[in-house]
């Protein structure tokens, strides 16, 4: 079943953090990316249900969003900023998570163990929180947000603070989790966990939405526009200026840079990045 | 009740650093009393310190507890996680807060039990006043960490609203809302008087507070 926000709408003060914004998350993993302040952490505390909307709809099913109460037990939520309990131990924490999640009696020892072990913090498990390092503290967050299994998992920046080889964990993480039923909603700056993960994309800028659909569809939209060269550093300095780099590589002979051209002949093939670049890039220019 | 009980071990344990400070500070307090007592008694002299501190005492250090029940909540980065669980804003303000409140009348009980036998005065209205008190004190730093989301805020503002009137209470009567400060046990008139005061003072906090309470 897919959530479907209407006309969504929120304001802090005089800033218009989401402006009309309407939206279709069907099951699977969706991305949104965006700059910063953008709205996407916003949109993502208005989904869990932290922050109520000023006018809009939320709906999912027979869940409406105007009746948090029925949503709280379905959703698993990882802050952008993390941290919890210090005092306590690791599985302690976890235990008093599944109590205020209400996890049955019964099968609160199994959701903790399995939310231990998807988080990859089984041997750590009788260390206290306040003595985790910055990445197992994030795992931490990851396995309070999938204790009890819910359906809508929305994980706010997972990857901050996690070295190569736990974003890759947490990539299969998040592979194994999405059961074709579940939603798993990612705000990410790394456009590559995006484009590795998900399923749908959905790109923000200044609290509306620029375009959303399959990863694919919107990879393909930078088609045309994005050129790709090796060139000496000197040449690169000048095309600085006149063109938005997308990226660049030291090789041998200079640099290879990836860059947005309308002339572009279209022998390069786009990337979510080169297409979030463009797409971003338009908006500005609107 | 069993869930309630495991509820309630989880606020404790959150914040077990912190009782445990008050609790010391709680037993200095009664031992110090117990030897201005001994030696006001040699000299003959009144007590007229004792039972001001305890008024000033007491009831601030319920308010600490108060503000840090509410840290991990309110104050803590990323503690609005909270407010994702399957619990309501009236869970995370009130209830748990009542919860804490019986827990400071337990303990505002034995000190009041052990400065009566102390001072050879009667408990009740001792302890009736020091509850009320504490419950006034407790929804002033209530409400003002609902407002202001920073714990430091809410020890100034405790701080402010308990120091002003023990500061002033002489001079400007006016401004002492919830102090006896006479340093005798406390009488029917001076009961009549403040037991109002405090419950009028504290469920205006607590309401107020709980109101703010949601994540905006």
């Amino acid at each position: 079943m897919d959530i479907v926000i209407k006309g969504l709408c929120k304001q802090f003060g005089r800033v218009d953090a989401l402006n009309e914004v309407s939206a279709t998350f069907a099951p699977g993993i969706v991305g949104l990316l965006g700059p910063n302040g953008a709205g996407k952490t916003t949109m993502m505390r208005i989904l869990a249900t932290i922050l109520d909307a000023n006018k809009g709809e939320i709906v999912w099913g027979e869940l409406n969003w105007s009746r948090p109460r029925g949503i709280k037990g379905k959703v698993g939520y990882l802050p952008q900023q993390f941290s919890m309990y210090k005092y306590l131990k690791v599985a302690e924490a976890l235990r008093d998570v599944a109590l205020l999640k209400d996890v049955p009696a019964g099968q609160e020892k199994h959701q903790v163990e399995l939310a231990l072990e998807r988080a990859n913090l089984t041997e750590y498990a009788n260390r206290r929180v306040g003595q985790l390092s910055g990445g197992m503290l994030r795992r931490l967050g990851i396995a309070q947000a999938v204790l009890g299994e819910p359906p809508l998992l929305i994980l706010d920046e997972p990857s901050v603070g996690l070295d190569p080889a736990e974003r890759i964990h947490l990539r299969k993480l998040i592979r194994d989790y999405a059961d074709g039923q579940r939603i798993i909603l990612i705000s990410s700056h790394i456009v590559d966990d995006v484009e590795s993960l998900c399923d749908q994309v959905t790109i923000m800028n200044h609290g509306r939405i620029v375009t959303s659909g399959s990863t694919l569809a919107i990879q393909a939209e930078a088609g045309g526009h994005v050129k790709e060269q090796v060139m000496e550093e000197a040449a690169f300095r000048r095309l600085e200026k006149d063109h938005t780099v997308i990226s660049f590589a030291p090789t041998g002979q200079g640099y290879r840079v990836r860059y947005l051209d309308e002339q572009a002949d279209g022998a390069a093939i786009p990337t979510l990045e080169d297409s979030y670049t463009y797409l971003l890039g338009r908006d500005r220019a609107l | 009740m069993k869930r309630v009980m495991r509820e309630f071990r989880h606020d404790l344990r959150e914040i077990s650093g912190h009782l445990a400070a008050v609790g010391i500070i709680g037993i200095l307090f009664v031992v110090t009393a117990y030897f201005v007592q001994v030696n006001l008694d040699r000299q003959d002299l009144p007590n007229t310190i004792t039972l001001p501190a305890l008024e000033a005492l007491v009831p601030s250090l319920g308010a600490y507890g108060t503000l840090m029940l509410m840290q991990t909540l309110l104050d803590t980065e990323g503690g609005e996680l909270g407010f994702t669980y399957a619990r309501t804003p009236l869970y995370w303000g009130l209830i748990r807060q009542a919860r804490f409140f019986g827990l400071y009348g337990a303990a505002t009980a034995l000190i009041c039990a052990a400065i009566a036998a102390i001072m050879r005065i009667p408990w009740g209205n001792l302890f009736l006043l020091t509850l009320l008190q504490g419950y006034a004190v407790m929804g002033v730093g209530f409400l003002a960490l609902c407002a202001t989301r920073k714990v430091s805020m809410g020890l100034v503002l405790v701080a402010a609203f308990v120091c002003l009137q023990l500061m002033l209470y002489r001079d400007l009567p006016q401004l002492n809302f919830i102090y006896s400060l006479t340093g005798m046990a406390p009488a029917g008139y001076v009961l009549d008087v403040l037991v109002p005061r405090c419950l009028a003072i504290g469920t205006f906090g607590w309401g107020i507070g709980q109101l703010w309470l949601r994540p905006r």
